[in-house]
């Protein structure tokens, strides 16, 4: 019972906080060189680093060995501009971490995601919220996760088609359980560098 | 437009993800994970066989015979992964199948050219490298592929080629030392077959009555050499036959139809376990062990693949081992030893593993398997 308020709240904040994401921009440190219809594909690449579970307070990546490593994460990512400053997009994602026994947990979200850039060009720094279904597996157990990803990005202008950058994202990941007792939420970190082509 | 958009898509993901609270609970899991304490053997090994003689001195056939002796909580092994001399195997040659019968071990071995032979071991301390003594089988060639000991007699499963095919035989001896063999008769090699179609798959026995089975039929003998079929039940294709002299219980695991197991010495079948069911995958059982329990209700089984089950004869269950995060819980358990407390499993490919249990049947508290 406990999961479905939560899931609620989470659904009105959501909801609510879109229109932010989806209002026009009208200005910004300088002039965005794209406009309505225009579209992005991203390839990344990088590393993933397990933070902590709520309620429980366990830091990942702390003891020897640590439940988790430090893991790799990889995404393709397309995206079209609603406005000269906000896209909108999808996100496919595939990352791996491996727990004291060498287990595998392997998470492949499907993210909806909205960016506003701010252009300094020739850099430009968006900044993202996304929001999804997580696939997790590990050993034999599978889920079906809330995600939750906010994040930053820094990248160089290389010319009308190419830029190039990094990117920062926290993964807020919601297992909830049948059992309340067992419902975990994890928190892990993504840094990755991208390629990212304008079309 | 784009806020409606922005909203849909909030809401998909959270239906979905709403929808899928489940009962799998991974960071919970994840959370109490231990690392599988190891010990000096190969995690990789497949063992053919364990023999416990005296109490905390284990034996164990995996190619190379193993002897640990455990002192306090931890197995000292020779040898071990570190050291690839064989001293407890005869010279060259691979053992498959092993047994504790009398004072003596018994093994079947290969050469690596494919040669089949038999060997008694010393007396305790046993070894079938000094003071073995190598014996003839029944048949000539017999490739030994079963090795079980009752009270009274050893009894040897082996398959000889026979044209193009292999035949299985059934052979015991109450003195096989010296080589006094005599070949089970079953209701096929009556009628003139060469030998069964499939190998023996075990022997157990209550008494003066045997069981063993072939294939998918269970034959059962109240005078020795000869077997008859028993068509109690349709057993499908059996892995094994167990029996409990202490609570005249005997046990069939089988390929695919779970666990059938008699109360009352073999005369009456009437208990069934269907098998277990994982995702799309049908568990075969292998073997049976135990009581582990002392009020000797409990039995562990070993799976083709999904770790061990405990069975509970008072509930009519059974459940499976539930530690997702060790390599025992995926693995296919052959063999299980029982040493007062201590309970060893010996898996295919998976290694030798060795726990505590509390007298309930279950893991005594503050222990976890090891992977020895």
């Amino acid at each position: 019972m406990p999961s479905r308020v939560a899931v609620a709240l989470v659904l009105a904040l959501a909801c609510a906080s879109a229109p932010a994401f989806a209002a026009d921009n009208t200005g910004g440190p300088s002039t965005s060189q794209y406009s309505l219809g225009d579209q992005t594909m991203s390839i990344n690449a990088g590393v993933f680093l397990p933070l902590f579970l709520l309620p429980s307070g366990v830091i990942l990546m702390a003891g020897s060995p640590p439940q988790l490593t430090p893991g790799a994460v990889g995404s393709l990512s397309w995206a079209a501009y609603v406005a000269p400053q906000v896209r909108i997009g999808i996100d496919l994602s595939g990352n791996f971490t491996l727990s004291p026994n060498s287990n595998v947990l392997l998470m492949l979200p499907v993210v909806g995601k909205a960016s506003y850039i701010f252009t300094f060009y020739p850099f430009e720094v968006p900044l993202t919220f996304g929001i999804g279904a997580n696939i997790v597996k590990y050993t034999s157990l599978s889920t079906v996760d809330l995600l939750l990803r906010p994040g930053a990005g820094f990248y160089w202008i290389f010319n009308s088609s190419w830029s190039f950058g990094a990117n920062l994202n926290y993964w807020f990941d919601m297992q909830f359980n049948t059992d309340p007792s067992k419902s975990r939420y994890g928190s892990f970190l993504e840094f990755s560098l991208s390629a990212l082509y304008h079309f | 437009m784009k806020s409606r958009h922005l909203r849909l898509l909030a809401l998909l993901a959270l239906s979905l993800a709403a929808l899928a609270a489940c009962s799998d609970a991974i960071y919970s899991t994840i959370e109490t994970e231990k690392k599988t304490a190891t010990n000096t053997l190969s995690q990789t090994l497949s063992v053919f066989g364990i023999a416990v003689s005296p109490a905390q001195t284990y034996y164990v056939a995996a190619g190379a015979i193993f002897k640990g002796v455990l002192s306090g909580t931890t197995v000292s092994w020779i040898p071990n992964a570190s050291d690839s001399t064989r001293p407890w195997n005869p010279p060259g040659l691979l053992c498959n199948a092993m047994a504790l019968y009398g004072t003596n071990l018994f093994g079947g071995f290969v050469a690596q050219d494919g040669t089949p032979s038999l060997y008694m071991s010393s007396a305790s301390p046993y070894s079938f490298n000094s003071g073995a003594t190598s014996l003839a089988t029944a048949s000539a060639g017999e490739q030994v592929t079963m090795l079980g000991a009752t009270a009274a007699n050893l009894f040897v499963g082996g398959a000889t080629l026979s044209g193009n095919n292999y035949v299985y035989q059934l052979d015991y001896s109450s003195s096989p030392g010296s080589v006094a063999w005599t070949t089970a008769l079953f209701p096929e090699t009556i009628l003139g077959a060469p030998g069964l179609a499939y190998p023996l798959v075990g022997v157990a026995n209550l008494g003066t009555t045997y069981w063993t089975a072939s294939g998918s039929t269970l034959y059962t003998s109240t005078g020795l050499p000869t077997f008859t079929a028993v068509t109690a039940q349709s057993w499908g294709t059996i892995n094994g036959v167990f029996a409990d002299s202490a609570n005249n219980r005997v046990f069939v695991v089988t390929k695919s139809n779970g666990i059938y197991y008699s109360t009352d010495g073999g005369s009456t079948w009437p208990s069934h376990i269907g098998a277990d069911v994982v995702g799309t995958a049908t568990v075969g059982y292998l073997t049976v062990a135990g009581p582990v329990d002392s009020g000797g209700d409990k039995y562990l089984v070993g799976s083709d693949g999904f770790g061990y089950y405990t069975l509970s004869i008072s509930a009519g269950t059974m459940s499976r081992f539930g530690d997702s995060t060790i390599a025992l819980y995926s693995a296919s358990v052959s063999h299980i030893a029982l040493d007062g407390a201590n309970v060893l499993l010996g898996t295919n490919s998976k290694g030798l593993w060795r726990a505590v249990f509390d007298g309930t049947g279950a893991l005594a508290s503050g222990q976890s398997w090891i992977n020895e």
